[in-house]
């Protein structure tokens, strides 16, 4: 892998920012120069709508790699050196990120053609009994076993748990079966009376 | 829980009871809506970009798709999507949407009534009845693509009606038919999840067929040991994951595939019993060829050693011996996919036949975890172009025009009159646009699909398209709405009902969730409103035996359907009413497609699907041609090929040999060229483009070259590069150790994009059996600028 990466970097005339090497994986216009402001790598995620693969928010060295990915978003809220947190990915079963996260770190990109597409919104607070009681999960749970992805330190602060020391999540905060469409519950499929 | 489910259920089912049975809406195409989510229901579909047929669940609100998730009880993707398929909700929002009828006058194309529009066909067509074509897509319902079939075939009687999955998986066809007797794999997804070995054959699933990729990588994580196997003139992202990658030159397949044969039955390590069992011997390059014996093949094979393979496909020896051995255990299980490197071939047929070859001398095929699988690009290839039989040559059901007997059962199926369709196959793609070209074919309607951006060699095929009558049925302007003299806006995926057949044989259903923008209609009611016309008109054809209307349909009271009005069109599952009268088209050939109400009730079933009569359960089959999975396998047979050509319940061995590709390499031009696509982007991107997180993924067209051709030539990523070829030239930013790595001596380009059309340069030549073109070998210069 290490090989590879040098073959990259040899190749294509790297761009240094923030003392971390960026390679850029897209072949950019003519006229257009490189924008070394696009190509942090703490620019926050973009999703089309509530469920929607986030796009990746920093360019990348291995467009043909995946595994690439797992180097940094493998590990539970990893801390780096100069104090970035990285998700972790909350579906570790799944190995070919890029099939669904696509390179978004480009902003300077402008459209194709203007889209008129209102996505589904965040979903709000889950409910509680009483004030004191944790809330319920107020979306689906497929494909985002870790809380902490999202919830996490490196997540949006509206969404932050204030208590990410506490790790079985799910302990006390149950999904709202309402509002968990991913597969009918055995009782939802109920035929006839018990 | 507010809401009661019951409500719920009576309410969803009111939203669209014009176009559901009320009262059969199974509890799990619906999820209920929550608190927080006011009215906003789940639907499920089928996702409407490739053959993989992912299942989605379409989130919609206030009329408007606003998410689009994985469905968890599909059995193809079991919820996993790829980033087209979560995004398809966005590609019906691009802001300009075609959205009224557009008519060409004094050279502008101007907005239209569809009174107007749909007679200005109508007038054409009568006056130039057998000169007109018509050209659809593997993108095009099951319903869509038999309505057209009987309107053209059945009531124009000219039999000009091709898809662009003729430039698609024509090989395949041509390879199955050519060698068991009938279309469509005998495998199925399932395999994919046993077998220890993997080979792709020119393939790239992880961008062209990702939730299938995944289906098979991901079992590596469950501790599953996956073999991958990647032949290829390109590195790709597939290859990543590959234990061996076996570059060869273009075309080397051919001898690779006879290589292994040769090897296989040198050592005696051939699967003798299933050989004897389940295989004749044939040679010859054409479909029909004549009998050999085991021996003669044998003695045929003896061309292809391994030093052989080694000087035209550029395999090494060692290379040949490792696919021969993992052939020869007879352990092992082993799948073969492909998709367009074999089938964009001009020897698209006979590579598809000698990759069956490998599979049936070692005995891995049509047992669980052992297939050879070819995956198609389009949404409905296979249940569309390939069942239905929109091709120049076919009728529905497997059925062909040239034969007596068929055409008298699609007109008695039709009610027709005795001879109505024409006996002389019509058109095949490239022959259409070359006589569109020429003047000898003077119109033609276009349904789902912009051929003045995807047919090769442009220049030659595509430019005199203003001067023809060109009808155009899309939902965004195109390279092909430019050039035409109707524009129709249509209805777009869950705009309307629909029906697709993915790549394992899966019938998936869904129904119309949200109203098409402005004026936009279904494309069967285009086809139905000009067929009326026609009918009103006096044309002979647009009547049924009986003298009624050809596309006649009655209500429960007997009285018909107008379903060439709008208003009545809207309120009409003519879906339902369509597929009622296909459905028996798929009987003769053994397809025997499920009742429309099953594939309401399910997420697909894989046909034949045949009625237990003991339980009254309709039951798919996984397995095509094996006892116990397939209904119609003769008992005690284990394997049969029912259709196999001679008659005797056995497929073919094709001795092909290697051909020279039409255009190779020279000094002046010193490079292959390939075309395909990307993870990113469909086809032309005419819908991916206006997603926006797609668009900004993959922005421009590019060329990928070789790291040492670049170095050699100083190109590095970004530089200018002009590809030319003998029929046009392009120029494109190079990308170097990006996306993909192609062999040395040649570059890759995709085709996705209007501004920089790669099909300028590709060659038109094609398969002569099954008449697809080649787009992924020609020769280019290559020259920075």
């Amino acid at each position: 892998m290490a090989g590879l990466a040098s073959l990259l970097l040899a190749a294509d005339s790297p761009i240094t920012t923030r003392s971390t090497v960026q390679v850029y994986t897209q072949p950019r216009s003519f006229a257009q120069p490189i924008r070394p402001d696009v190509l942090g790598t703490n620019i926050t995620a973009d999703r089309a709508f509530l469920g929607a693969p986030p796009v990746m928010p920093h360019t990348f060295a291995g467009d043909r790699d995946g595994r690439y990915c797992l180097e940094c978003h493998a590990r539970e809220t990893r801390i780096e050196k100069r104090q970035q947190a990285i998700a972790p990915v909350p579906h570790a079963e799944f190995s070919q990120c890029q099939q669904c996260h696509v390179n978004g770190s480009d902003k300077t990109v402008g459209l194709f053609r203007a889209s008129d597409f209102l996505g589904l919104d965040f979903p709000g607070k889950g409910t509680r009994a009483h004030p004191l009681a944790p809330p319920s999960i107020p979306h689906k749970t497929f494909m985002r076993d870790n809380c902490l992805s999202c919830h996490g330190p490196t997540g949006k602060q509206r969404i932050a748990t204030p208590h990410p020391w506490r790790s079985q999540c799910q302990q006390c905060h149950v999904p709202d079966a309402s509002k968990n469409y991913d597969r009918p519950l055995p009782w939802e499929e109920l035929k006839g009376e018990l | 829980m507010q809401t009661n489910r019951r409500d719920f259920l009576k309410q969803a089912a009111l939203a669209f009871a014009s176009s559901v049975l009320a009262g059969s809406l199974p509890r799990s195409l619906l999820a209920a809506p929550a608190e927080g989510m006011d009215g906003l229901v789940w639907h499920k579909a089928p996702c409407r970009f490739c053959g993989t047929g992912c299942g989605v669940m379409v989130g919609v609100k206030d009329g408007r798709v606003v998410a689009v998730q994985g469905d968890l009880e599909n059995p193809v993707n079991r919820g996993l999507l790829c980033v087209k398929g979560y995004h398809a909700g966005v590609a019906l929002y691009g802001k300009d949407r075609l959205t009224t009828p557009l008519l060409r006058k004094n050279g502008k194309l101007e907005p239209v009534s569809w009174d107007e529009a749909i007679e200005a066909i109508a007038r054409e067509i009568l006056a130039r009845p057998a000169t007109f074509g018509f050209y659809g897509s593997g993108q095009w319902t099951v319903i869509e693509g038999f309505t057209v079939m009987k309107f053209m075939k059945g009531g124009l009687g000219n039999n000009h009606v091709d898809p662009n999955a003729r430039l698609c998986m024509a090989s395949a066809v041509v390879g199955m038919t050519t060698t068991y007797g009938v279309d469509e794999p005998s495998g199925c997804y399932d395999d994919f999840d046993l077998a220890d070995t993997i080979i792709l054959w020119g393939n790239n699933p992880a961008e062209m067929h990702p939730v299938l990729w995944s289906r098979i990588i991901d079992r590596r994580a469950k501790g599953q040991k996956v073999e991958v196997i990647d032949l290829g003139t390109r590195r790709t992202r597939s290859t990543e994951e590959a234990d061996h990658y076996i570059a060869f030159t273009p075309q080397g397949d051919l001898a690779i595939a006879n290589g292994i044969c040769h090897l296989l039955i040198k050592s005696g390590k051939y699967d003798k019993d299933w050989v004897t069992k389940h295989c004749n011997f044939r040679k010859g390059g054409d479909a029909e060829g004549e009998a050999m014996t085991f021996e003669e093949y044998a003695k045929w094979l003896e061309t292809y050693t391994p030093e052989f393979v080694q000087k035209v496909a550029g395999v090494r020896p060692a290379q040949l011996q490792l696919l021969a051995d993992r052939f020869a255990d007879p352990k092992r299980k082993i799948v073969s996919l492909w998709c367009m490197g074999m089938n964009q071939h001009t020897r698209g047929t006979w590579i598809n036949n000698l990759v069956y070859n490998v599979h049936f001398l070692s005995g891995k095929f049509a047992k669980p975890g052992s297939t050879a699988f070819s995956l198609t690009g389009q949404p409905s290839a296979c249940g569309t172009c390939r069942e239905v039989g929109t091709l120049g040559h076919a009728l529905p059901g497997g059925r062909i025009v040239a034969n007596e007997q068929h055409r008298k059962e699609c007109e008695e199926l039709w009610n027709l009159p005795a001879g109505r369709i024409n006996p002389k196959p019509g058109h095949h793609a490239v022959s259409l646009f070359e006589a569109l070209q020429k003047g000898e074919m003077t119109g033609c309607w276009v349904q789902v699909t912009n051929p003045a951006q995807s047919m090769p060699n442009l220049t030659g095929l595509t430019s005199k398209l203003r001067e023809r009558f060109l009808v155009v049925s899309d939902v965004y302007p195109t390279a092909t709405t430019d050039q035409a003299t109707v524009v129709l806006p249509s209805a777009m995926w869950v705009e309307k009902n629909g029906i697709f057949g993915n790549s394992e044989r899966r019938t998936q259903q869904w129904f119309k969730m949200i109203e098409p923008p402005g004026q936009a209609r279904d494309d069967v009611w285009q086809v139905i409103a000009v067929a009326r016309k026609l009918f009103e008109l006096g044309h002979p054809g647009m009547k049924n035996k009986d003298g009624e209307f050809l596309f006649t349909y009655k209500d429960a009271s007997g009285k018909p359907i107008e379903l060439w009005k709008w208003e009545v069109f809207k309120q009409t599952n003519a879906d339902q009413l369509l597929y009622a009268e296909y459905q028996p088209f798929t009987l003769m050939k053994k397809y025997s497609l499920a009742p429309y109400d099953e594939l309401v009730k399910t997420r697909g079933l894989r046909w034949p699907v045949v009625k237990d009569q003991a339980t009254g359960v309709w039951r798919e089959t996984p397995r095509r041609f094996v006892e116990g999975e397939d209904p119609f396998v003769e008992p005690g047979r284990g394997v049969d090929f029912y259709w196999g050509k001679l008659k005797d319940h056995k497929a073919l061995v094709w001795a092909r040999p290697y051909e020279a590709p039409p255009e190779v390499p020279d000094n002046k031009y010193p490079f292959w060229l390939c075309t395909g696509r990307v993870l990113e982007h469909w086809h032309t991107g005419t819908m991916t483009r206006r997603v926006p997180q797609l668009h900004r993924a993959m922005p421009r067209a590019f060329v990928e070259l070789n790291p040492e051709d670049a170095a050699r030539l100083n190109i590095s990523t970004g530089d200018r590069v002009k590809i030319t070829s003998r029929r046009g030239e392009l120029t494109l930013p190079a990308w170097i150790n990006g996306r993909s790595i192609p062999n040395r001596g040649s570059v890759f380009v995709p085709f996705f994009a209007e501004e920089s059309l790669i099909n300028l340069v590709t060659l038109e030549a094609h398969c002569p059996l099954s008449k697809e073109p080649d787009y992924k070998k020609c020769a280019v210069s290559i020259a920075k600028v």
